[in-house]
């Protein structure tokens, strides 16, 4: 079993997770709770990933993050390194990947909490951040453990997106997939095997855990008699 | 005058729907408002634009000498600096938090001891100690409604807003609530704005009241004034037939009182718990008033029907409705009665003629008259002006 890859995946995933939870969380509460018409053109992008081939979206963010485009020039005016192939690069791609997974259980859960119990908090004195943090989160908690769970499985599993911009350098960019890909290239069906199975199990698992959660915890408001 | 609140508004929602109007609520002392009117006739919109939960598209807010709105200034406060308390329809606690936690919930900002103390206080106010550590999915509706009594009072609120506060509670519970409601008022000294659309609750709870219907403040005066003075045939109408009179029990003798109305005096059959009570508004539906021609017979011991109560009036008026005829009198208060045209016929009832009005003890309803301010009791005093 390829270890090295296990590994990689797995710290791409933890940080790709991490990221998005920050990235995602004001930007699925601007677009459950915002009133411009921007609005629909953002939901329309954020979930462009999930129809888009991985190929065609590792293209674009490869020539985004390339040497002649300005982001990948003030990356490297700022890193002294360049983005595609390497993990920073990964992590890049791995996050514009996944971002329809963390965003959309999130949008859903926050315009699921009770707007009165968000009224409620406002006429006590909580401002709207302090409204978010004490009331719409934590009735929101299971959306965003089952939005963690979704972006790290879906991390670890992309296959077309790391090829397009990390490549296949060991340690660096060559992900689980990739190395069982390699493997079966290889011939070598037994070692892909063993590294499928586990991929296999691990997403499995964190469905049912994702299922699990998704049932309403709070099934307690409003309670019509 | 600044010692008040000030509300003059229009919203209307692209939908349909809406309010438009004005009214004040006394500052300094505890009274209700009681805004009455029929489910969908913009109520809620009205306390919720007060709270500041809705932003009218024209109006002017003014609480004291505080402005909450003013749109041609273009000023608008967020109802998190407005300090009102809020009790709404469904109670809307959270349910993530502890009965303890939803009250301890507006004093953040409060030092923890200070904090624990203010919740203890109103644990007990409420009478919900122990309930402290329960969730609000566990609580009965009446528990619930104090919960978010307690929660809307903890940050010492300056106005509270209670939207159709004894809606969807048993008969025991209104009750409670109703004291409670009262009691707690009185313990803040606060002012209240309550929705309702139910009459038992206005006269049950008010001191003062706004009648709303389809979107507009049609009369806001004291319970007496819009009573007995409807400004329009619409507003009547929604105050609905009955008669209502300002009355006080003298005498409760078993089961029947002497209310004394005016300078007449009623019979009426009270249940175990009005025996206290001294203030009523006595309700009386007119299909209940029997009408005899002639006014002779009011002494009592002449009686030749068991009806308690006979009243000698005139009559001022007679209004053709659909299937009857509506008399009014003048028996020292405006009465009205319902008789048929046949019935009009065979007495020959003119306007100016004599009468008397029969009326079963049983048929008088007496509402235990709920005004915090007391409004014509005795000599006058208001216990909320003597603060």
């Amino acid at each position: 079993m390829d270890w090295v890859a296990i590994r990689l995946s797995l710290r791409l995933a933890f940080w790709t997770t991490a990221l998005l939870l920050v990235i995602g969380t004001p930007l699925a509460y601007w677009l459950a709770f915002g009133r411009t018409t921007l609005r629909r053109l953002v939901e329309a992008l954020v979930a462009l990933p999930l129809v888009l081939p991985p190929t065609v979206l590792g293209f674009y963010i490869l020539m985004a993050t390339g040497p002649q485009s300005p982001l990948g020039r003030l990356y490297e005016t700022l890193t002294g390194r360049r983005l595609p192939f390497s993990f920073q690069g990964l992590l890049v791609a791995s996050i514009v990947y996944s971002l329809p997974f963390a965003v959309q259980p999130l949008v859903t859960a926050f315009r699921g909490v009770d707007r009165r119990l968000m009224e409620a908090a406002w006429c006590l004195g909580s401002g709207r951040l302090e409204t978010f943090f004490r009331v719409v989160l934590p009735l929101s908690w299971p959306s965003v453990i089952a939005a963690s769970a979704l972006t790290f499985a879906h991390t670890i599993g992309e296959f077309g997106v790391v090829l397009m911009v990390g490549g296949n350098l060991p340690g660096v960019t060559r992900t689980v997939s990739i190395a069982i890909y390699d493997e079966v290239q290889a011939l070598n069906y037994a070692a892909a095997g063993q590294t499928a199975l586990v991929l296999l199990v691990f997403s499995f698992v964190v469905l049912t855990i994702v299922y699990s959660l998704r049932r309403d915890v709070w099934a307690v408001w409003p309670m019509k008699s | 005058m600044a010692d008040e609140v000030l509300i003059r508004i229009e919203k209307r929602y692209p939908t349909g729907g809406g309010i438009r109007g004005e009214m004040t609520v006394p500052l300094g002392v505890p009274s209700v408002t009681v805004v009455f009117g029929p489910s969908g006739s913009g109520k809620t919109t009205l306390l919720r634009c007060i709270a500041g939960l809705e932003r009218p598209e024209w109006g002017l807010i003014r609480f004291g000498p505080e402005v909450w709105l003013d749109t041609d200034a273009g000023l608008w406060v967020p109802p998190q600096r407005r300090r009102v308390g809020f009790v709404f329809q469904d109670d809307v606690l959270f349910p993530h938090r502890t009965v303890r936690e939803n009250i301890a919930y507006g004093l953040r900002k409060l030092p923890r001891p200070e904090r624990d103390r203010r919740v203890t206080e109103l644990l007990k106010l409420l009478d919900i100690e122990a309930l402290a550590d329960r969730y609000p999915r566990t609580l009965s509706g009446g528990q619930r409604r104090r919960v978010a009594l307690a929660r809307a009072l903890a940050p010492g609120p300056r106005l509270l807003l209670l939207d159709e506060p004894l809606t969807g509670l048993d008969a025991s519970a209104r009750q409670e609530i109703q004291r409670l409601i009262r009691q707690v008022l009185t313990h803040a000294g606060i002012p209240a704005i309550l929705v309702t659309h139910d009459r038992d609750e206005v006269l049950a709870m008010g001191d003062r009241m706004a009648v709303v219907l389809d979107g507009v403040v049609l009369q806001v005066g004291t319970l007496a004034e819009v009573w007995e003075r409807p400004a329009s045939p619409a507003v009547a109408q929604a105050l609905g037939v009955e008669n209502v009179l300002r009355g006080r029990v003298v005498d409760v003798n078993g089961t029947l009182a002497t209310v004394a109305v005016g300078d007449r005096r009623l019979y009426a059959v009270v249940s175990e718990d009005l025996r206290t009570v001294r203030d009523v508004w006595v309700v009386l539906h007119p299909r209940d008033v029997l009408i005899e021609k002639g006014g002779s017979s009011e002494s009592e011991g002449d009686f030749q029907v068991s009806a308690r109560n006979r009243l000698v009036g005139r009559v001022t008026a007679l209004v053709p409705e659909e299937t009857v005829l509506r008399v009014w009198l003048d028996c020292g208060f405006r009465l009205a009665a319902v008789i048929t045209y046949p019935a009009r016929e065979d007495l020959d009832l003119r306007v100016g003629d004599v009468v008397t009005a029969i009326v079963k003890a049983s048929a008088v309803r007496l509402v235990p008259h709920g005004s915090l301010q007391m409004e014509g009791r005795g000599n006058g005093v208001t216990m909320g002006r003597a603060r």
